[in-house]
C-alpha cells in the first residue's frame, strides 16, 4: 500500500542530504494533484547508500526500470560503483531520486535556492516555488502542465498576500506568542498580522535570546533625550522569510536587532502586529525593560503597548 | 506563443481556487496528511474498478 509519507519520514529520519522535489513537493506548496510517487534530488555517495539502505531497509526496495530483472537495492549497485539516478519500487511506493533536474541545475544550485520546512520533527528541504515552476514547465506530460496552473495560481496568491501584508501592517501593538522552546538559546514564537478586513497572517520566527538581552542593553545606553525615534517594522520580505527589526535611531548612531521569521501561514482569529514609531522618550525605556524581563523568562508571552 | 501572464489570466479565469486557498491555510505536514488520504481513497477506488473490470495491463511508471 503507497504510503508515501512513511517514505518520506524514512529519509529525513536517515538524515540523508535531499531536496524533496516533484510533485510531492507541488504538494507542499500548496496544490492539489495527487502523486503516486516521492521524488527527490540527491547525490548518492556511498555514505549516502548506506543510508538509504538502512532507511528503506524494510520495504524491500527494488530497481523498477528493467520490468524483467528487478534487482533489490542491497544488490546494485555494487560496492565500489555508483549510479546517478535511482528509480526504486518499495513496499510504501515508488521513489526517484535524481542527481539534477533538468531546467534548473544540479543538487547544489538547487539545495542554494531551496526552501527548509520542518516536517515529521525535521527540517526538510524543498525544492524551492520558482524552481518547481521551472522545471515543470520544461516537461511536457499533461499531468505536469496541470501541477503547473496551480503553481502558478499558488505564486501569485503569495505574492498578493506579501504585498497586501506589507500594506497593512499599520497597526499599534505588537505581542509574540511563546510556541515552544528550543533551547535555552532559542525559542519559537509567533506573530500574529490582522489587518483591517480580519484576514490574519501568523509568523513563527526563531528568537534568540541572547541578541534580545543585548538589544535591552544596548537600549538603556541611549540617553532618553537623544533618541529620535523607534521603528519596529518589516525589513524585507523574500521567499516567505522576512526580516523583522527592531531599531533606535539616535544621534549618535543606531541599536539594530534583526529577528528572521520563518514562513507564512494564514491564521484566524489574529492579535495585532505592526511598525510602532514614536518619539516619546519613555517609550524606549519601557520597551527595553519589556525585552529584559522577558527574556529572563522566555516561557511567558512578551507583550509590547504603545 | 502566449506569455507566463497571458496562460496565467486564462487559468485563473477558469480555475477553482478553492481548494488552493484551503492547502495554503494548512501547516506543511497537514498538507501531506490530507494527500496520503487522497491517495489511499484513490487507490481504493483503482482496487474496486479492478474488482469490477479485472487488472489493467502493467506499466513500468515514467520516472517524473
Amino acid at each position: 500500500m503507497e504510503n508515501l509519507n512513511l517514505l518520506l519520514r524514512r529519509l529525513l529520519d536517515s538524515e540523508i542530504d535531499f531536496v524533496l522535489i516533484g510533485g510531492y513537493a507541488a504538494i507542499v506548496h500548496g496544490a492539489s494533484q495527487v502523486t503516486h510517487d516521492l521524488d527527490i534530488c540527491a547525490v548518492i555517495t556511498e555514505e549516502q547508500l548506506i543510508k538509504l539502505k538502512s532507511a528503506l531497509r524494510d520495504l524491500e526496495p527494488k530497481h523498477r526500470m528493467n520490468p524483467s530483472v528487478q534487482l533489490s537495492l542491497d544488490d546494485f549497485p555494487v560496492k565500489g560503483k555508483s549510479i546517478d539516478n535511482y528509480y526504486l519500487r518499495t513496499n510504501a511506493g515508488v521513489l526517484d531520486i535524481l542527481k539534477d533536474v533538468s531546467a534548473v541545475g544540479d543538487f547544489q544550485k538547487l539545495k542554494s535556492n531551496a526552501n527548509t520546512i520542518r516536517i515529521f520533527g525535521h527540517e526538510c528541504k524543498v525544492i524551492s516555488l520558482d524552481d518547481l515552476i521551472k522545471a515543470k514547465t520544461a516537461m511536457t506530460r499533461p499531468k505536469d502542465k496541470s501541477v503547473l496552473e496551480e503553481l502558478l495560481i499558488v505564486k501569485q496568491k503569495l505574492l498578493k498576500n506579501r504585498d497586501h501584508f506589507i500594506e497593512t501592517a499599520k497597526t499599534k501593538t505588537f505581542n509574540i506568542f511563546v510556541t515552544r522552546t528550543i533551547d535555552k538559546n532559542q525559542i519559537e514564537a509567533i506573530f500574529i498580522l490582522v489587518d483591517a478586513k480580519n484576514d490574519s497572517l501568523k509568523f513563527e520566527i526563531l528568537l534568540d535570546i541572547e541578541k534580545l538581552r543585548n538589544f535591552a542593553q544596548n537600549l538603556k545606553s541611549f540617553p532618553n533625550h537623544n533618541h529620535d525615534h523607534i521603528e519596529i517594522a518589516l525589513a524585507s520580505l523574500k521567499n516567505e522569510r522576512i526580516a523583522f527589526s527592531a531599531k533606535v535611531v539616535d544621534l549618535n548612531g543606531r541599536c539594530e536587532l534583526k529577528l528572521e521569521l520563518k514562513e507564512i501561514k494564514k491564521f484566524k482569529p489574529g492579535m495585532m502586529f505592526s511598525k510602532v514609531i514614536s518619539t516619546e522618550p519613555s517609550l524606549l525605556n519601557r520597551l527595553g525593560q519589556s525585552i529584559e524581563t522577558w527574556s529572563n523568562h522566555p516561557s511567558d508571552n512578551f507583550s509590547f503597548n504603545l | 506563443m502566449n506569455t507566463e501572464k497571458d496562460s496565467l489570466n486564462s487559468i485563473l479565469s477558469n480555475t477553482d481556487h478553492d481548494l488552493i486557498d484551503f492547502n495554503l491555510s494548512l501547516p506543511y505536514e497537514e498538507r501531506l496528511m490530507n494527500h496520503q488520504r487522497s491517495l489511499d481513497t484513490i487507490n481504493e477506488l483503482l482496487k474496486a474498478r479492478e474488482q469490477i473490470y479485472g487488472k489493467p495491463e502493467s506499466s513500468t511508471s515514467t520516472p517524473s
